[in-house]
């Protein structure tokens, strides 16, 4: 019984003196040159842009898609991984993961611009706008990044995944894995609600009648994103909704489909979207995404 | 002196440990997270038992005629068949008891109550509230301590649940007894879930089918009645993300603009907002089967019934006060779009529906009336 009362008590010494030692870095931080090979905090500020305004729970905005609709957005929140910062050498630096936050999960990021009001009343009141990581400290000049949940993590039992992994609103059926980003919308148009849900689809288990494991998905539809003048610390990743929808019906639903666009190859209402992220789509070849852009951080913030 | 102060700081370490009252073991069915419990209420096994007594006792009403399990009967997985129970003064309630199945993972409580979040709140309602009277215990809180008090079993019960509590015998204790104990009413040993542990043979291939169906962007189900107990407002230890959600299903339409009837008209009644007219909770799947009349008032009687109304996209009622077609309404959720369903499918999608009921839940003896003579509850 001793012998376990000393271990047990030197390793709560062990534990005070390493807080300490973490405290006193930070402190002298200021004053003395970072060791470029001790990652440090890293920010990536995301922002959500309807062409130039900002997106808003309760605000309607004009003239989207091939419709030219108005629409008055209900929902917003996708899923960012993978990331990685570009230096000046053309390196690519995985972003490492932080740990201790609901927003975030090894590397797997919720972005929440819904704040639960208004419209968007079924979501939640938290928002979260920033992806962030540890970086070794450096001169990164871009960025890329996952809109989605790696094939590894996105088919377990999501009840069991710790936050953000058990939102059940980005949730899909049990075969899918999550919704990568949600965005659902009033319209002006005859449909009145539709729905983007951005996921993987045909995905196929390792036999037909029990719940097994997800083997693998025929369309993926995870969008890889690079912006390459992406300034560290400087500027703001924008979502542009406007770009988003661009070319889509946002009136009616194509007949016989799920509402708007649920991912599904055969739904005619996902093509002009899926060409947007950058995604291939059913014979369609993949295209340069449009749907993300770099603004400078201050402009983000006072538009 | 290092070694002196790393021993001290181990005793002072374990003697934490020791004051740290045993983790409450849950028996928590297979791929079930923990419930999220109240920090000012923690979870021990005197409490539960405690709430047990409490919700099998008469005297927790006026006229010692009702406990919570009047309404809330094991069988029916601790709902009411009565499409509007009544209380102790015979007035009926405007909505059907909800089932307690799952209530520890409720993110909000009862149909349509954005306020009520805490089991040990909504307690209060059922005994004290007026509109309607339930318990019919306003105004009788002395009275109804002194009851308690005079009954041995709490003698025990009460200060086991509460150690070092100098009047453990209170109201909030009641309601936190109350809450300890529905928290263990936890319902996930179906067939469904046995399906889903891997036995093949659990559901039946038209149950498997329907789950597909359940699961299908044709059908939608499953965007209001999600993850492991198909409702969207679920909560549990872990959970970073508080969701809450309210849906209008366009069960009625009154008046062209999506108005429901005065006495019901979901969360609009408590918010005031417009916007909230008709919007209630999506309750558990769990021991549908067993758990009508469906919807927030009863209207309707049968799975058979709920299955139309989806199809339909909403109900139609021709004649009536209530006249209206619900599916034209402009508040209805987008998730109820309507849909084709073939008489074969529909029957799939019951049979998957009836795969979740739990039948150890329905008998197992842990959440029966502890008391020695059980009594009949009014019908």
């Amino acid at each position: 019984m001793p012998h376990l009362a000393l271990r047990a008590g030197r390793a709560g010494i062990l534990t005070v003196a390493g807080v300490i030692g973490l405290t006193a870095c930070s402190t002298s931080q200021a004053n003395l040159r970072p060791d470029p090979a001790i990652p440090t905090p890293v920010a990536i500020p995301f922002a959500a842009l309807v062409g130039d305004r900002h997106f808003a729970c309760g605000e309607s905005y004009d003239n989207l898609g091939a419709t030219a609709s108005r629409i008055t957005p209900t929902d917003l929140r996708l899923f960012v991984s993978e990331v990685e910062l570009i230096d000046r050498r053309g390196r690519a630096i995985p972003l490492q993961p932080t740990t201790g936050d609901i927003w975030s999960h090894e590397g797997v990021t919720l972005l929440d611009f819904e704040n639960g009001t208004g419209p968007c009343a079924n979501g939640s009141p938290e928002t979260n706008t920033v992806v962030r990581g540890l970086a070794p400290a450096g001169d990164y000049t871009g960025i890329r990044f996952t809109v989605g949940v790696p094939f590894d993590r996105n088919h377990l039992d999501h009840n069991r995944q710790p936050s953000p992994l058990n939102v059940t609103s980005m949730f899909w059926a049990w075969r899918s894995g999550y919704k990568f980003l949600r965005m659902e919308y009033r319209t002006s148009g005859p449909a009145r609600h539709l729905f983007l849900h951005l996921g993987s689809t045909e995905c196929l288990g390792a036999d037909t009648t029990a719940r097994s494991a997800t083997r693998s998905c025929g369309a993926s539809n995870r969008a890889r994103i690079e912006l390459p003048s992406y300034r560290a610390g400087r500027d703001t990743v924008a979502l542009d909704l406007e770009r988003l929808l661009a070319g889509a019906n946002l009136d009616e639903n194509h007949p016989e489909t799920a509402r708007g666009c649920m991912s599904a190859a055969s739904d005619p209402d996902c093509a002009p979207i899926f060409a947007n992220l950058g995604l291939p789509f059913g014979a369609n070849t993949p295209t340069r995404q449009t749907v993300f852009r770099v603004v400078d951080r201050r402009l983000a913030q006072t538009q | 002196m290092r070694v002196l102060t790393a021993a001290i700081g181990g005793i002072v370490l374990l003697a934490a440990m020791a004051a740290q009252p045993a983790a409450f073991e849950w028996d928590l069915p297979p791929g079930f997270p923990a419930p999220r419990v109240p920090t000012d209420n923690p979870m021990n096994a005197a409490k539960v038992s405690l709430g047990r007594h409490l919700f099998y006792d008469l005297r927790l009403s006026s006229d010692k005629t009702m406990s919570c399990a009047t309404c809330h009967v094991q069988e029916f997985a601790f709902s009411d068949p009565r499409p509007h129970p009544m209380g102790v003064t015979g007035e009926p309630h405007p909505r059907g008891s909800m089932s307690l199945a799952n209530a520890g993972y409720a993110a909000v409580l009862t149909w349509a109550n954005p306020m009520h979040r805490r089991l040990e709140n909504q307690a209060l309602v059922p005994m004290f509230g007026e509109t309607p009277v339930e318990m019919g215990l306003a105004g009788m809180e002395g009275k109804v301590i002194e009851r308690l008090t005079a009954e041995p079993r709490y003698q025990t019960l009460f200060p086991a649940a509460f150690p070092g509590d100098t009047t453990p015998i209170s109201i909030p204790n009641v309601t936190r007894a109350l809450a300890a104990f529905q928290r263990t009413l936890i319902s996930g040993r179906s067939p469904y879930d046995r399906f889903q542990a891997g036995d093949a043979s659990a559901m039946s291939p038209a149950a498997q089918r329907g789950f597909e169906l359940f699961n299908s962007e044709r059908l939608e189900c499953f965007h209001c009645h999600g993850g492991f107990n198909f409702s969207g407002s679920t909560d549990f230890e872990g959970k970073g993300l508080v969701e809450i959600e309210f849906h209008n299903n366009g069960l009625y339409n009154l008046d062209g603009n999506g108005a429901y009837p005065t006495s019901n008209p979901g969360i609009h009644e408590i918010t005031g907002n417009p916007d909230d007219m008709g919007r209630f909770k999506a309750p558990t799947l769990r021991n549908i089967e067993v758990t009508g009349p469906y919807m927030h008032d009863g209207s309707l009687g049968s799975l058979d019934e709920v299955v139309e109304h989806y199809r339909r996209g909403g109900t139609l009622i021709e004649r009536g006060p209530n006249a209206g077609d619900g599916a034209e309404s402009p508040l209805k959720s987008p998730f109820v779009p309507g849909f084709r369903l073939s008489d074969t499918e529909k029957a799939d999608l019951i049979a998957f529906l009836i795969s979740l009921t739990d039948r150890a839940f329905l008998n197992d003896p842990r959440f029966s009336d502890p008391w020695p003579k059980p009594f009949e509850p009014p019908r």
